[in-house]
């Protein structure tokens, strides 16, 4: 188990793409191993069963022959040369005959026992060799190296006593020849048994090689067996290894993707609590830009009070010094004082009306209210007729009586207030009639307010912003850029309605036709139902 | 406020040109005890009619009129010929007003509201120069008077001393040159010469040397 903790230690270490290599590897490995395997066993056991049967055979049929040669040829001939049933030349023709025909079979013989395995078999044999558990024999035991000199021995003794024989007869000594005869059918005799028991150790030589045959099949089969399952189990063990890594990397991976899901989680949350606080800084912003709208506002209505106040008062002031000048040219009687405080009262109440209507314009309503649509838009006109004077622009209302809207009444007041202060500032430096026209009518759900300028209409490339935040056309001084944006916010956000602008050609009652731009607000009727 | 400054006032008339209904009516009540007529209207129009009929000493006008403005009013008057010494009233202290009014000579420029003493002391000094031509052709109408009646050497004698009198009120002439001059007779000079030194109108530093007193009329005056 040690190892295989070592093991997959070590895997632990090396990389991923590395250790899919070594599973790769050792399955390749493994594949290639037992296709060499199976390729040699089959090399070799063609081998012992096609080459091994010949040149085991051959050397005994080799044997058997010359045995046979030995027995009948020269034996028969010799004994029918005793018996003179042969002639003496052919005689030694048949034995010249067999002794050449031993010789080839002794040589060919001699071939087949030194005969050598060579080739993909040979190596086969060599390879598989090396795998057998017992030792190999000797090609040639000594005993058989001893019976094979002897049967050479024998073999040249036979011929030379032939020989001998064969001249005898010529000379024609009968006596020599049947002793030499005889002891020649002895030698040959000896000679048969020789071969005999060489034959015998050839067929063990034999039975010894098949043993070994089959031991290398045994062998191969083993080896076999013995590889496979070493890939076998290899391939398992590092599969195994490889499938708990891959389990390990899994859940190490999970817990990465855990801590990562946790914390997107967390951005998530904080990503809410930011996006909360940054709409709450924007609707401070709103708030901050509304405030500003209603101080931009209030300093154009300052100006406006400012112009309403300076004629009273400057008649005021007249008033006041006429009383010195006339006590000085003695003028100043009963009548006189009387008539000049009644005047002065009108005119301090005058100033004292302004201040209120100013004073009421800028104190937001708390509630929504039902309203009449006159009444605010005309507050709206009153505030703004003295600087509309000055610039001379003739202003002119146009609607229904009894136009009631639900909503915050000094807000519309205030968006009509801005919309005619930007007509103003549009017509001022302006050569034409100046004018501006304002309709308001009432469909079935909606009530359409119009105000009309004839001043040229806006640039087509600014339209699409005018109702954006700090945008101006206006020079840093006069605009603020906020005067629009409001109105559009008051609009959409408090009243549920829609302000735009469009450039249009209208007659503005004349006979001619001027370039306007138009601004429209669209309000729902009433919303009496909503709560407030 | 200083009664006999103001009354100088009371022989001219003035054109008072402002769109203010009210300021318009107390202003004139105002200004009617101090000059002998005021024209008092409310347009361009009704002032061009009132200057082309009768006979206006000064105008007083608004620069900010409902149906135009006083610059351009005044502009118009300096086109047609009429040169009438002007004083502006405006609301506003814009310089580029200031800039036509210098360009128009007019007199003054009144910010609202107005104080009444300003405006009066405007008018004493736009109309000082016609008081001033007026009383000195009085004077020399009275001279001339006195002259054609009197004995007309002495009075010739006189305006030759006061001819050549130095920057110091000093006369550096003797009898004899004095007779050369004038062509009087000697005991005429002696005569006229003992009676100035007399009065103490002149007084003598030396032969040929007098000096002119003229303290003396204002110590009379005071007298009065």
């Amino acid at each position: 188990m040690s190892l295989y903790f070592k093991i997959n230690r070590f895997l632990e270490q090396i990389a991923f793409p590395n250790k899919t290599r070594i599973l790769i590897g050792i399955i390749a490995g493994g594949m290639v191993s037992i296709g060499f395997l199976m390729f040699i066993s089959i090399y070799a056991l063609k081998y012992d069963y096609e080459t091994l049967f010949q040149s085991r055979t051959m050397p005994l049929v080799d044997l058997e022959e010359i045995k046979d040669l030995y027995s009948v040829n020269i034996h028969d001939t010799l004994y029918d040369l005793e018996k003179d049933n042969i002639t003496l030349f052919n005689a030694a023709e048949v034995i010249s005959l067999a002794n050449q025909i031993i010789k080839e079979q002794w040589d060919d013989y001699e071939k087949s026992i030194s005969y050598e395995v060579s080739g993909i078999a040979g190596f086969a044999h060599w390879w598989l060799s090396l795998f057998l558990l017992s030792e190999e024999a000797p090609t040639k035991s000594l005993y058989q190296v001893g019976v094979t000199s002897k049967i050479k021995a024998k073999m040249n003794t036979i011929d030379s006593r032939v020989a001998t024989v064969l001249s005898l007869i010529e000379r024609g000594k009968r006596d020599e020849i049947n002793r030499l005869v005889n002891e020649t059918f002895l030698e040959i005799n000896t000679l048969n048994i020789y071969i005999s028991s060489l034959i015998g150790i050839h067929l063990k030589d034999a039975i010894s090689e098949k043993i070994k045959t089959e031991r290398i099949f045994q062998t191969s089969i083993i080896m076999l067996v013995l590889l496979i399952s070493l890939v076998f189990f290899l391939s398992i063990l590092v599969s195994i290894v490889l499938t708990n890594h891959f389990k390990t990397l899994h859940s190490s991976l999970e817990t990465k993707v855990n801590i990562k899901t946790k914390a997107l989680r967390r951005l998530n949350d904080s990503l809410e609590k930011r996006v909360a606080k940054e709409v709450e800084l924007n609707r401070k912003k709103d708030q901050i830009m509304f405030q500003q709208s209603r101080l931009a506002s209030l300093g154009e209505m300052l100006q406006n009070v400012a112009h309403q106040w300076r004629q009273p008062l400057s008649a005021l002031t007249m008033i006041i010094q006429s009383f010195e000048t006339k006590h000085f040219t003695g003028k100043l009687t009963p009548a006189f004082i009387e008539e000049r405080v009644k005047d002065a009262s009108v005119l301090a109440s005058g100033m004292s009306e302004t201040l209120d209507d100013f004073r009421t314009f800028f104190n937001p309503n708390k509630s929504k209210k039902v309203f009449d649509l006159r009444l605010s838009i005309q507050k709206a006109i009153d505030l703004t007729s003295y600087l509309l004077e000055k610039e001379n622009i003739k202003l002119s209302l146009l609607m229904q009586e009894n136009i009631r809207v639900f909503g915050f009444r000094n807000e519309l007041s205030h968006v009509v207030l801005n919309l005619i202060n930007n007509a103003k500032d549009a017509l001022s430096k302006k050569k034409v009639d100046k004018k501006i026209h304002i309709y308001v009518k009432a469909a079935p759900k909606e009530i359409h307010i119009s105000i009309i300028d004839n001043a040229g209409g806006i640039n087509e490339a600014v339209l699409p912003k005018i109702f954006d935040p700090y945008f101006t056309t206006k020079h840093q001084s006069v605009g603020t850029g906020i005067g629009l944006y409001m109105s559009k916010q008051i609009i959409e956000e408090h009243m549920q309605g829609t302000i735009s602008c469009k450039n249009i050609h209208h007659k503005m009652g004349t006979g001619q036709f001027y370039k306007c731009a138009m601004f429209t607000i669209i309000v729902p009727y009433q919303q009496p139902k909503e709560s407030l | 406020m200083n009664r006999r400054d103001y009354e100088c006032l009371g022989s001219f008339n003035i054109l008072y040109l402002e769109d203010e209904i009210d300021l318009l009516k107390h202003t004139t009540e105002v200004l009617i005890d101090f000059v002998h007529k005021i024209y008092a209207v409310q347009t361009c129009e009704e002032a061009l009619k009132i200057i082309k009929t009768k006979k206006v000493d000064v105008i007083i006008s608004d620069i900010l009129l409902k149906n135009g403005n006083g610059i351009e009013f005044l502009q118009d008057l300096r086109d047609k010929g009429y040169n009438i010494p002007a004083i502006l009233t405006t609301a506003y202290t814009d310089t580029e007003y200031l800039l036509d009014a210098i360009k128009l000579k007019v007199e003054n420029y009144i910010v609202k509201p107005i104080n009444i003493k300003e405006l009066l002391n405007s008018l004493h000094d736009v109309l000082l120069p016609k008081i001033q031509s007026r009383e000195i052709r009085r004077s020399y109408n009275i001279i001339k008077t006195i002259s054609a009646i009197t004995d007309g050497k002495q009075v010739d004698i006189i305006k030759f001393i006061f001819n050549n009198l130095d920057d110091d009120n000093m006369l550096n002439y003797s009898y004899s040159d004095i007779m050369e001059r004038v062509d009087v007779s000697k005991p005429t000079v002696i005569k006229l010469f003992k009676q100035l030194l007399d009065l103490g109108i002149f007084s003598k530093i030396q032969n040929g040397k007098y000096c002119f007193n003229e303290n003396y009329f204002h110590l009379q005056e005071a007298n009065l």
